[in-house]
């Protein structure tokens, strides 16, 4: 079980990474939220021992993968939220808002492999660990991403 | 692009809002997990036996006023007053709706209703692997509204959340579910008579502390209908228009903003934005009693209240259902509107 200090370090370090994959997976800052929300209650409570700052962040990916999939299987989501209901991040630069909207319009099964592979540098393979897919299963899904989204920002 | 990809993802980040919830879960999450001491774990797992029921963490109320009792004091650090108790007693409606299935009995006990917000305790007996130190809970859960209340055509929610699963001090499998709808400060739950449907499949034994997937004690499908009588929360306060400090948590610049036809009630506050002020959000809202206790919010929602979508309205819960003729104040951030 972490100490108080060791969870705030951990959400420190942390929380925007397990932000990014509740919004990758729901595209919906408010579903994102609250299973951000849930996932750090899970790490707060656990008793695990962790090995180490790797173990840690594959831990957090983990888990709130598997918060999202909860949440997406309860009633907590009573209607579909449309995407241009979503609200998005403010951006820096047009291009960066562009892309996002392009993400964000792919499927949730293109999504997820593209930040964690791109954003979080996992191999294929660990990607595969954390979505229950086999590697080349990812590779595929990678290039299809790739693909799709140049054709979207191409045709913008 | 994969450059591009990642100062993009860079720039996408929780709210501060977010992050000092989360800061802030440490002083609050583990008090829910309190354990007995061991000679009273013993009763415990003796009566858990008796009950045919299984060990979980232990020590919550066995009532909904228990419930709310406990969570008054340790929000405020007093103890809930005469006229909150007899609040939470009006609001509270015995049920005793049960079914059975595979040797498995789910009972709703007793329901609090607020404008927006449900809170049942459901109470479970039956035959299953009892184990310590894990929580108990349903694969899915389903509540159903007839007539349904949302009456708005837009997107907007509902949600469920279990504040607590476990044996409480009665010795009887527990669980607290909370039920909250979006209702675009349209209608209420109270405000005609209504059936309520809950449907259970699966008791599962959830590890929270392990990433395994929950494991099936019981298989089965468990549905309880009952009625939801009209009624009402009690003191109803209404200002017409106020100016609050908001934050666009993107962007972290703040402002002040309007809003308008605000409304508290027992269980929350409900507010309407202009559509174009959407991205500015009223900082956090806390409810001054007359005593000097202060009552938090503890969930809320927003949605478009009309389908122009030109109303952007937001209705926040308290933690606990609350007398408002007691209430002093509100306060959004620093600034502090009377209610008197």
């Amino acid at each position: 079980m972490l100490t108080e200090q060791e969870f705030h370090r951990a959400a420190e370090q942390y929380l925007s990474m397990v932000y990014r994959i509740a919004l990758n997976y729901f595209r919906n800052p408010q579903d994102a939220e609250d299973a951000v929300q849930e996932t750090m209650l899970r790490l707060w409570q656990a008793q695990t021992d962790f090995q180490g700052d790797n173990h840690l962040r594959y831990f957090l990916a983990r888990v709130t993968l598997n918060v999202c999939h909860d949440f997406a299987r309860s009633p907590w989501r009573k209607h579909t939220v449309p995407l241009e209901s979503c609200r998005e991040p403010a951006f820096s630069a047009p291009e960066y808002r562009e892309l996002y909207a392009a993400v964000m319009a792919l499927p949730a099964k293109y999504r997820l492999p593209l930040y964690l592979y791109y954003y979080e540098g996992y191999s294929a393979g660990e990607v595969g660990e954390l979505l229950g897919l086999k590697a080349s299963t990812v590779q595929t899904r990678l290039a299809r991403a790739r693909g799709k989204l140049k054709q979207e920002l191409e045709e913008d | 692009m994969e450059q591009r990809f990642q100062k993009m993802f860079d720039e996408v980040r929780p709210s501060r809002r977010l992050q000092e919830e989360v800061m802030n879960m440490t002083t609050r999450e583990r008090k829910r997990t309190r354990r007995l001491p061991k000679k009273a774990l013993i009763a415990a797992a003796i009566l858990a036996v008796l009950a045919g029921t299984a060990v979980a963490t232990v020590g919550a109320p066995g009532t909904l006023r228990g419930w709310f009792a406990q969570e008054w004091e340790e929000s405020t650090g007093s103890a809930m007053g005469e006229k909150q108790l007899a609040l939470i007693d009006q609001l509270t409606k015995p049920v005793g709706a049960s079914d059975t299935q595979n040797g498995v009995s789910v009972t709703v006990d007793s329901v609090t209703v607020g404008n927006s917000a449900l809170w049942l305790l459901l109470k479970i007996s039956g035959e299953y692997p009892a184990q310590e130190d894990v929580g108990y809970n349903f694969r899915r859960m389903e509540l159903t509204i007839d007539p349904d209340p949302d009456e708005v055509d837009t997107p907007g929610g509902a949600s469920l959340s279990y504040p607590y699963s476990g044996v409480a001090e009665d010795g009887r499998l527990t669980l607290l579910v909370h039920y909250s709808m979006d209702l675009a400060g349209q209608t209420s739950l109270l405000d005609k008579a209504r059936q309520v449907t809950l449907t259970m499949e699966d008791l599962v034994q959830k590890d929270r502390t392990k990433l395994d997937d929950d494991k099936t004690l019981k298989e089965g499908t468990w549905s309880i209908t009952f009625p939801l009588e009209p009624g009402d929360t009690g003191t109803v306060l209404t200002l017409e228009e106020i100016q609050v400090p908001a934050r666009n948590w993107d962007t972290q610049e703040t402002t002040v903003i309007t809003l308008r036809d605000v409304q508290l009630s027992a269980t929350d506050l409900c507010f309407a934005q202009d559509a174009e002020d959407q991205a500015w959000e009223p900082e956090k809202c806390v409810l001054i009693l007359d005593n000097g206790n202060e009552v938090n919010w503890f969930s809320g929602s927003s949605r478009f209240w009309d389908e122009g979508e030109t109303l952007w309205g937001s209705v926040w819960q308290w933690q606990v259902p609350v007398d408002l003729s007691q209430a002093a104040a509100l306060r959004f951030g620093d600034v502090e509107i009377p209610l008197r």
